[in-house]
């Protein structure tokens, strides 16, 4: 073609562009030529030609990435020519430059109406390609009769667009076109090829967002794919001897909508997946074309979407088989995709390409390698999760955009909470992608991290605990050494300094607050960092001056002290006093308020504050008003308000929603506010170790058989472990102890896994040698050993799996029935392709699995009513003894007026600002709702353990003592209570209320 | 006038089944577990149907063709991006696609995109589809853009598109439309463009 009716300008113009040789050159001429349209498209009377000339180069402008909005006006205006190429240019011009709601929009609604009713079926068309995309929402109402009108039109050239058109108006507005649905139904019959094609996107939109209401279209659907693939459609449909291939691959995405989880409709494809999977295949000799396995691709999506039958299945790992031998890497990538559909069903299936898989996977070939990570991702279990994420975190060491680390990272941390065979390794992989993704990992990524470290195991092995918090504390003592740590990975540092630094004896306390000071020292604009460090340097002075020795700030140590305490943040400010008083404290005090390794300790809060009592009869003998309980104040109408009113007291596990709303802070401010900065410290640090500990609680309340749930809590799943991959009769270790969860290793128990607790070495060594895959060896024996090692790993690796890994899978077991696992089971022992491919999908979305502990800890409200129930009936029986001193006590906490909330210290803390702000005091204004709550705590909990009230502090905490036991079981309110009500006595009045006491004293 | 109803229906639009008070994204979810229980998941259930909406409502994103030195020929967006969006995606996909070796497979992924890309001579025809894409079939569809502009243009090269930059698009309003493939008939999509060669 020449470039006839262009002018002189226009060709120079485009050639000079065309031969721009660098990027600046580019640059230069456009810009040359805004300069020149800005004045040549304001001359009055430029002749149309001219102007269409203006407006492509306007086009050309915008292209290469500047800015043409001056000549807008003048493209919308050209939209008006009656020559239908300005037209439409024009129309195309203003398409590419404005979005739906630009102002010049409305301009053009009006043109558009005109165009729509015009007598050239090219101008209509025009048109109706402009409303696609300019008209929104709101002038939808505008076109829309006329659109519909012209779903009659005789040209099917303007039917398709008109249908398109509404298309468009479904996207923007379903509610729009809400009335049409039976209009797309009714296109669908167009005698017209291109017009039924069009509606099929329409109804894929249609169909995916409410796939039961064209259920019925089904036959429809079958019998137009049918009639496609029969090549009875004219031949100018046809790309490459294929029948309307994008047809073909629309109709066998909506049957996969369709089919899905639905037996009886998806028998009705059966057929006609059958003719077109026939239809696709090559013939003999001839290679397949790109265009045929697409539809190949897509069928085999249908197949693994649908319920389909065996022998669909079967064809459809045949033609993913082929794919994955094929050299060309397109075709890999698609093997790789579909492997990952077809292993849902049938996970055997992946054996067979193990060697295929792993090749790609060591592909250089980007894309396939993220393609490959992905299906790994997707067939991780506890056997082969090391390698995976090993080589993920490999890949995310290669990558530099953080789009795709913060994926990758999240799938790691999500793995390694799965299926981590080890604290120890788990500690270490989130080690490394902190390091690796630094900041684009979440917070509560961290929390957890801190959580697990401080509860350990969650075995009563002190001594496993302590090496795992030792070693953790020697990697990041080694990680200090490093130019640039991410701020949370400071965080953890920080914190697990403070908690564990000196813990282990070989570290000096002045060492690691010499650390903790280079820490806060680095990073001078992170108050976050900041406020771990000197909250550690508090503690480490705090252990020490618990253990008698003498505290000696260092200097660089005394003027970050100083430093915070002249702070902006109030938090910081905050955090620095604490340190002061700290440390003119004596060990007695500190040991109290602070112990060492104080966030595994379990705190009891007696609400009643019984220490109080003689203040609170003094008051009350001096005219003060008794307390009258917050509920009653409130007097809710609810029965349940009168329960809670009369067991609120009592120390209820009180998570429950609160329905009232937060008292205003003047209430709770008495005395108490003014005097002690050292309150908080009590607060915080005994908040803490609170928060698992009463998710436990909670957690042991909802399942009373299970005391110790420490895996539950510290996010360590194991067990979701599924198995997605290898076949059921694998040799594999059968932990000893297993429940449901590992039936299936035991099963396969049998076929002789050794026993080998190693799990590294006897993985590579020993599974080659047992395997299936031996069969794979003999055919290409030239594999590098290496390979096969990884093979194994990845994909045999299931013997000598147990150690960690198994015993503590079997601990959350009993707790879970595990839906979905009992359901696993199925596919597995049946050798038969699952039946059940919804199920399946629904195990590999792993995210239900690991969010499941957080919907478990939230609370149960009829447990909750149970402890309601308990309280008074309990109250009554123990109490009447004591009942003068009970009453008195509550009346003194009209003082405090806000004491229910205490019972918030029990709050199983589910959510990670909880934690940040228990570990933390509270973290700078980072949670505006937590901070009225832990104010609160402080001054209710001030009397307790100020070193004012240092004997009530000891006599409260001998009482917590003696009922933290039962308590901890569950519903053993009674216990406490009674408990309570003895020590109060004993503590009080001790005359005549306690016969046993008297005994005791006297006999 | 035509503000009111406006936004009622925007409101309309966004609150189906949820209060946009409490409405938070999926990633905000974990800390109000406990309270919200099972009103959370009927939210993230339903910020899953509208990604859902979202994601099917467009299969290609754009279309372009850039030369191997890495500059723009054509573009089609089929969602609104900024002029400096649309610069900043084209550099970094262009950077991917063209330091990639012939032996490699022809897709790319780029932030939320997927870029299946094929080579003719010296111009790179990139087409970015969001996820659920049948890869292979894009690359087909390239193809079967080249043949289409072969068969107007008459041995299309990098120049015809240049000079002819507005015809280019007409065929590929043609083919694609709201992000579809609606036309691969070479005879459909050329007739409109003949009859107006003729008129002129």
């Amino acid at each position: 073609m020449g470039s006839q009716g262009s002018s002189k300008d226009f060709l120079d113009l485009v050639k000079a562009i065309g031969e721009a040789k660098s990027k600046a050159e580019e640059e230069r001429i456009v810009l040359a030529e805004i300069e020149l349209l800005k004045k040549r498209i304001m001359e009055p009377d430029v002749p149309r030609k001219k102007m269409k000339e203006y407006i492509i180069r306007l086009v050309y402008v915008e292209m290469l990435g500047h800015d043409a909005s001056f000549g807008y006006i003048y493209a919308v205006k050209m939209t008006h020519d009656d020559n239908l190429l300005c037209k439409k240019s024009g129309y195309l011009a203003t398409t590419l430059f404005l979005n739906e709601d630009h102002d010049l929009i409305i301009l053009i609604v009006n043109t558009i109406q005109k165009d729509l009713k015009s007598d050239n079926y090219l101008v209509v068309s025009a048109a109706l390609t402009a409303v696609c995309k300019l008209i929104n929402e709101e002038t939808i109402p505008a076109v829309l009769p006329q659109v519909i009108d012209l779903l009659g039109h005789p040209k099917e050239h303007v039917r398709k667009k008109a249908v398109m058109a509404l298309h468009r108006f479904y996207q923007r507005s379903p509610s729009s076109v809400s009335h049409l649905l039976t209009k797309f139904r009714q296109i669908l019959c167009d005698k017209d090829p291109s017009v039924m094609s069009a509606a099929l996107c329409a109804l894929f939109d249609l169909v995916s967002s409410d796939v039961k209401a064209f259920k019925n279209l089904t036959a429809s659907f079958v019998s137009i794919l049918k009639q496609v693939a029969e090549h009875r459609l004219p031949k100018a449909y046809d790309y490459h001897r294929t029948p309307a291939p994008f047809v073909q691959i629309k109709i066998l995405k909506i049957l996969a909508l369709l089919g899905a989880g639905d037996r009886h409709t998806s028998e009705n494809m059966y057929s006609v997946l059958l003719e077109v999977l026939k239809r696709c295949e090559p013939g003999k000799g001839e290679p397949a074309t790109n265009i045929s396995n697409a539809i190949l691709y897509e069928c085999i999506c249908t197949i693994t979407a649908i319920v389909a039958s065996p022998k669909l299945l079967g064809m459809a790992a045949e033609i993913t088989s082929r794919f994955l031998k094929s050299d060309n890497h397109n075709y890999k990538y698609m093997g790789i995709d579909a492997l990952g559909r077809v292993i849902q069903i049938n996970p055997d299936f992946a054996e067979q390409h193990q060697l295929a898989v792993i090749d790609c996977l060591e592909d250089q070939d980007d894309t396939l390698k993220r393609k490959t990570l992905d299906l790994l991702y997707k067939m991780t279990k506890s056997t082969n999760v090391e390698v995976i994420v090993d080589h993920m975190i490999s890949y995310m060491r290669t990558l530099s955009d953080a789009h795709n680390k913060t994926e990758i990272a999240s799938r790691i941390v999500e793995l390694a909470e799965r299926f981590a065979p080890s604290n120890q390794w788990f500690i270490q992989t989130m080690n490394q992608v902190f390091e690796l993704a630094g900041d684009l990992v979440p917070a509560k990524v961290a929390h957890d991290l801190m959580r697990l470290l401080a509860k350990g195991a969650g075995e009563d092995d002190e001594e496993a605990d302590s090496l795992l918090r030792s070693s953790a504390v020697e990697s990041y003592l080694q990680l200090l050494g490093e130019p640039k740590l991410p701020s949370i990975l400071l965080q953890v540092v920080c914190w697990v300094l403070g908690e564990f630094g000196t813990a282990g004896g070989t570290h000096s306390a002045d060492d690691i607050i010499g650390k903790l000071c280079d820490v806060a020292e680095a990073h001078p604009g992170d108050t976050v960092v900041k406020g771990y460090a000197i909250t550690a340097i508090t503690k480490i002075c705090a252990f020490e001056i618990a253990a008698g020795r003498q505290v000696q700030l260092l200097p660089e140590c005394r003027s970050f002290m100083d430093d915070l305490l002249a702070s902006h943040s109030t938090d910081l400010q905050q955090r620095a006093y604490e340190l002061q008083v700290f440390l003119g404290l004596g060990p007695d005090i500190v040991q109290k308020v602070l112990h060492v390794n104080g966030s595994g300790e379990e705190i009891e809060i007696d609400t009643d504050l019984p220490f109080l009592q003689e203040f609170v009869d003094s008051s009350l003998a001096n005219g003060a008003r008794p307390y009258v309980h917050e509920n009653e104040r409130f007097e809710m109408s609810s029965g349940m308000s009168s329960f809670v009113s009369t067991s609120r007291t009592q120390q209820e596990p009180s998570h429950a929603l609160r329905f009232e709303a937060y008292e205003t802070p003047t209430v709770h401010t008495p005395s108490a506010s003014s005097s002690a900065p050292p309150s908080l410290l009590p607060d915080f640090q005994e908040k803490k170790p609170e928060s698992p500990r009463s998710l436990r609680n909670q957690l042991a309340a909802d399942n009373s058989q299970v005391d110790l749930l420490g895996p539950e809590i510290t996010r360590l799943r194991l067990d979701g472990v599924q198995k997605k991959w290898g076949r059921p009769s694998a040799p594999s270790q059968p932990p000893p102890v297993t429940t449901s969860n590992f039936d299936q290793e035991i099963e396969r128990s049998g076929n002789g896994g050794s026993g080998v607790s190693e799990r590294a070495s006897s993985n590579r060594e020993s599974t080659p040698a047992v395997h299936v895959y031996t069969e794979k060896k003999k055919a290409q024996p030239e594999i590098p050993a290496e390979k096969q090692r990884l093979a194994a790993s990845l994909f045999g690796g299931s013997s000598g799996k147990r150690d960690a890994n198994g015993v503590k899978g079997s601990k959350p077991a009993p707790n879970r029935p595990a839906a979905g696992n009992s359901k696993e089971k199925i596919p597995s022992t049946a050798q038969a392709p699952a039946p059940a491919p919804l199920m399946d999908l629904m195990d590999m979305g792993g995210g239900d699995l690991f969010s499941a502990p957080v919907a478990k800890a939230s609370y149960d409200p009829f447990k909750e009513l149970e402890g309601l129930l308990d309280g008074p009936s309990t109250a009554a029986s123990t109490s009447t003894p004591a009942a003068p001193q009970k009453s008195s006590s509550i009346d003194f906490m009209s003082l405090y007026d806000s004491t229910p909330v205490v019972s918030h210290n029990t709050v199983p803390s589910t959510n990670d600002h909880d934690f940040l702000s228990l570990g933390l005091t509270s973290s700078s204004g980072i949670e505006p709702m937590n901070r009225p709550e832990a104010g609160l705590l402080d001054l209710n909990e001030f009397p307790a353990n100020s070193p004012l009230a240092g004997l009530a502090g000891l006599e409260q905490s001998s009482s917590s003592s003696s009922t933290s036991l039962p308590e901890r079981k569950g519903p053993s309110l009674q216990d406490s209570l009674q408990k309570d009500a003895t020590t109060r006595q004993v503590g009080v009045t001790p005359t005549g209320a306690n016969p046993a006491l008297f005994q005791d004293l006297f006999g | 006038m035509i503000l009111a109803p406006l936004s009622r229906h925007r409101a309309g639009f966004r609150t189906t089944g949820n209060d946009p008070q409490s409405w938070r994204g999926p990633s905000g979810g974990s800390d109000s577990a406990s309270e919200l229980g099972s009103a959370r998941e009927e939210r993230v259930g339903c910020v899953e149907k509208l990604g859902r909406i979202w994601w099917t409502e467009m299969t290609i994103r754009f279309v372009l063709l850039v030369n191997k030195q890495g500059q723009t020929r054509l573009a089609q967006y089929y969602e609104y991006l900024t002029i400096e969006e649309r610069r900043a995606l084209e550099g970094e996909i262009v950077r991917k696609c063209l330091a990639r070796p012939d032996n490699q497979c022809s897709f790319v992924e780029h932030r939320n995109y997927k870029i299946i890309y094929r080579r003719y001579a010296s111009l790179f025809f990139l087409v970015g589809v969001d996820g659920e894409e049948n890869e292979l079939a894009i690359l087909e569809f390239i193809h079967c853009v080249v043949e289409t502009m072969d068969r107007y243009f008459g041995n299309v090269c990098e120049l015809d598109i240049m000079f002819h930059l507005e015809k280019a698009h007409f065929m590929l309003e043609e083919m694609v439309m709201n992000g579809c493939i609606v036309e691969i008939n070479k005879q459909n999509i050329l007739n409109p463009l003949q009859l107006m060669d003729k008129t002129t």
